[in-house]
């Protein structure tokens, strides 16, 4: 099936059904981001990304027109997003896992100051 | 870091709000203390001023741990042990425990930890992955050797004000 058999209430009736889809993944997307990254940064980032991302493939690709370049840069701009908010949710645990090998060090120290602290006084 | 200290039984108790004399007060703001936990050595921690702000009369002022009295610290250490609700808020990042006014460990979602207490008057605290937004926040006692048990939930900002 063409566009060309379709009749125009069609087309209108298929683009606001698309724009629903479209608007509904967005939307999703934004909430889950909202409650995945429950801090400051990452959550702006979550906020601020799939709003724009969303927003940009909703007026490039829906509807018949398609502006490949406004498609184009609205993905950019939503992978370099969507990488930033990878990026902290990443560095927030290599911190903690830093902070982790720290601790295990200074446990580690203790058992063996424990140790020959036993043996001196056998 | 200006303030490096270093402190072998840090504690709260007994440090008031300047302006109305209250004791309950809340820490708002961990900045830096992570980086300070990281710097802990054996038997002593790093720690770092902290906002607190008086939930009497609203005075926001920085807030320093200080070394226990002697009366004070526990003859044999108590533990804690630590256990983050499960929960989808927060699922992928790591929450942080302040103990006395100093970072004790990170704690992933649904996990349970044990952190050491050497004072009478423990002074708990949950926060985020960013350090501001505080979660489950407590004042309590233990007796030596006691083992408390204590579940932590993340809230989604500090509004007690
Ligand atoms: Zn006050």
């Amino acid at each position: 099936m063409t566009s060309s058999d379709l009749t125009q209430s069609q087309l209108e009736t298929q683009a606001s059904i698309l724009r629903l889809v479209f608007l509904g993944v967005f939307i999703g997307l934004i909430i889950l981001q909202y409650y995945l990254g429950k801090n400051g940064k990452s959550r702006t980032a979550g906020l601020v990304g799939p709003v724009i991302y969303g927003f940009l493939r909703l007026i490039s690709n829906v509807g018949g027109v398609s502006s490949s370049a406004t498609y184009f840069l609205g993905s950019l701009f939503g992978s370099v997003i969507w990488g930033g908010f990878l990026y902290v949710i990443y560095n927030h645990n290599k911190k903690a896992y830093d902070l982790k090998q720290a601790r295990q060090k200074i446990q580690l120290a203790k058992q063996q100051e424990s140790t020959k602290q036993t043996e001196e006084n056998k | 870091m200006a303030d490096e200290v270093m402190i072998k039984n840090p504690t709260y108790f007994g440090i008031v709000c300047p302006k109305c004399g209250s004791d309950d007060w809340r820490v708002v703001r961990t900045k830096g203390s992570l980086e300070a936990a990281a710097l802990n050595t054996v038997d002593e921690y790093m720690i770092t001023p902290l906002k607190a702000r008086c939930r009497a009369c609203h005075r926001a002022f920085k807030v320093v741990p200080v070394e226990a009295d002697e009366s004070e610290v526990l003859s044999q250490p108590a533990t804690l042990v630590a256990h983050r609700v499960s929960r989808i808020t927060g699922i992928v990042v790591p929450n942080y425990i302040l103990v006395n006014g100093v970072i004790s460990d990170s704690i992933a979602n649904g996990e349970e930890i044990q952190i050491e207490l050497r004072t009478k008057h423990v002074y708990i605290q949950m926060f985020d992955a960013s350090m501001t937004g505080s979660a489950t926040f407590e004042r309590f006692e233990v007796q030596p050797g006691e083992t408390v048990k204590r579940d932590m939930r993340i809230k989604a900002r500090w509004r007690s004000f």
